[in-house]
């Protein structure tokens, strides 16, 4: 019971960890959840991250909440998917209250906003990062580089919504196993 | 808009948030800045408080709503109706995949997506990079000469990028100590 509880206050105290140093977006979250989810951890593996995001993107719901429910089900069960949950949002929580009342607009702190400007650099270093380890696990042959660029170009020049990219991969990627599937039987 | 009312506009926009925060902050200026809960302009402000604070941006504008109408119950509230149906989604989703993560055909979709989400993700680091490192031109007659070409790059941010993206692979570096970092960067040199 206790080692339970200890489980729990752990997986609630890594959450809050990856809320606090989250700016702007869920992606920015990923290295922070490579570092400490997968490489010192061992929570889950990189190619579980790569999945949740997917599927996390083509649900409802913002992605970085997802991808704590997620991991703290793989973790801990249904408890431990709301207890991630409730962990990544506990900074929002205790910041927001705090500075609502204080801060009527972000114009009047110079500082904060050359602050935030370099930590917009420091997440275009992070974001890297996590491209490069995401390609290393995920673009083994050609195909697989062929669909990333093809996916890319869908998004970035032609507008194409993320949700429907993910559904029709899952559909392919069922149809080639089946083909594969019918083509050892024949054999 | 009574507390119930909000928790369930709240509710009702974590459902139909697909892609992110920033289809739910459309979502909710809908909501609240056309039932004139809060001015266009409050809005506005609150949006640039949550891009600069910690934590995904979707849940700082659902707490900053909450609390600016009702309060500690209410960012309370606001953001656990936000969050409440897609903990439902996800958790009866990580359910199914646990039980059928064996299957073939699970197995194989999965597989296939993996690189097409590698491609997915890369559209918002190459963003994130244009938008800190390049000015993008104003006319494309600026390229043809070599001061034209000097405006184009923000040589401050990208010398950080570079001892940044050095400290990441290199020697490491955790990746909030980076963000700190940044911080600090931005405030000497920004």
């Amino acid at each position: 019971m206790k080692n339970k509880l200890k489980e729990f206050l752990e997986l609630y105290l890594a959450f809050v960890k990856i809320g606090a140093f989250t700016f702007g977006g869920g992606l920015a979250m990923m290295p922070i959840m490579q570092r400490e989810l997968i490489e010192k951890r061992g929570w889950i593996t990189e190619e579980e991250l790569i999945d949740y995001f997917a599927i996390g993107q083509s649900t409802p719901g913002i992605i970085a909440v997802n991808v704590s429910t997620f991991v703290g089900y793989k973790r801990l069960g249904v408890l431990g998917g709301i207890i991630g949950t409730v962990g990544v949002v506990t900074p929002s929580w205790v910041i927001i209250m705090l500075l609502a009342g204080a801060i009527s607009s972000v114009d009047k702190y110079p500082l904060a906003q050359k602050a935030l400007k370099g930590i917009n650099v420091a997440v275009a270093a992070l974001l890297t990062s996590v491209i490069v380890k995401f390609s290393k696990k995920t673009i083994k042959n050609i195909w697989n580089a062929l669909f990333m660029l093809l996916a890319f170009a869908l998004i970035y020049f032609l507008k194409v919504q993320s949700v429907w990219i993910i559904l029709a991969a899952l559909v392919i990627g069922c149809l080639l196993t089946l083909y594969r599937q019918k083509k050892k039987e024949a054999e | 808009m009574s507390l119930l009312q909000l928790a369930f506009t709240f509710f009702y926009i974590g459902l139909f948030t697909i892609g992110g925060g920033q289809v739910a902050i459309t979502l909710m200026q809908q909501a609240i800045v056309s039932a004139d809960l809060i001015s266009q302009e409050q809005f506005y402000n609150m949006i640039a408080i949550s891009e600069s604070t910690p934590g995904p941006i979707g849940i700082n504008m659902a707490t900053y709503i909450g609390y600016e109408l009702y309060g500690v119950p209410g960012a309370l509230i606001v953001t656990g109706a936000q969050v409440l149906p897609s903990i439902i989604i996800i958790l009866i989703i990580a359910r199914f995949l646990k039980s059928f993560k064996d299957n073939q055909y699970v197995k194989g979709s999965l597989a296939f997506l993996r690189p097409v989400t590698t491609g997915l993700i890369l559209v918002p680091v190459i963003q994130v990079i244009m938008f800190t490192l390049i000015n993008p031109p104003e006319t494309l007659s600026t390229l043809t000469t070599l001061e034209g070409w000097k405006t184009l790059f923000n040589l401050i941010p990208i010398t950080g990028y570079a001892v940044f993206t050095f400290l990441l692979f290199k020697v490491k570096a955790h990746p909030i100590l980076v963000i700190i970092l940044g911080a600090v960067f931005g405030m000497i040199f920004l």
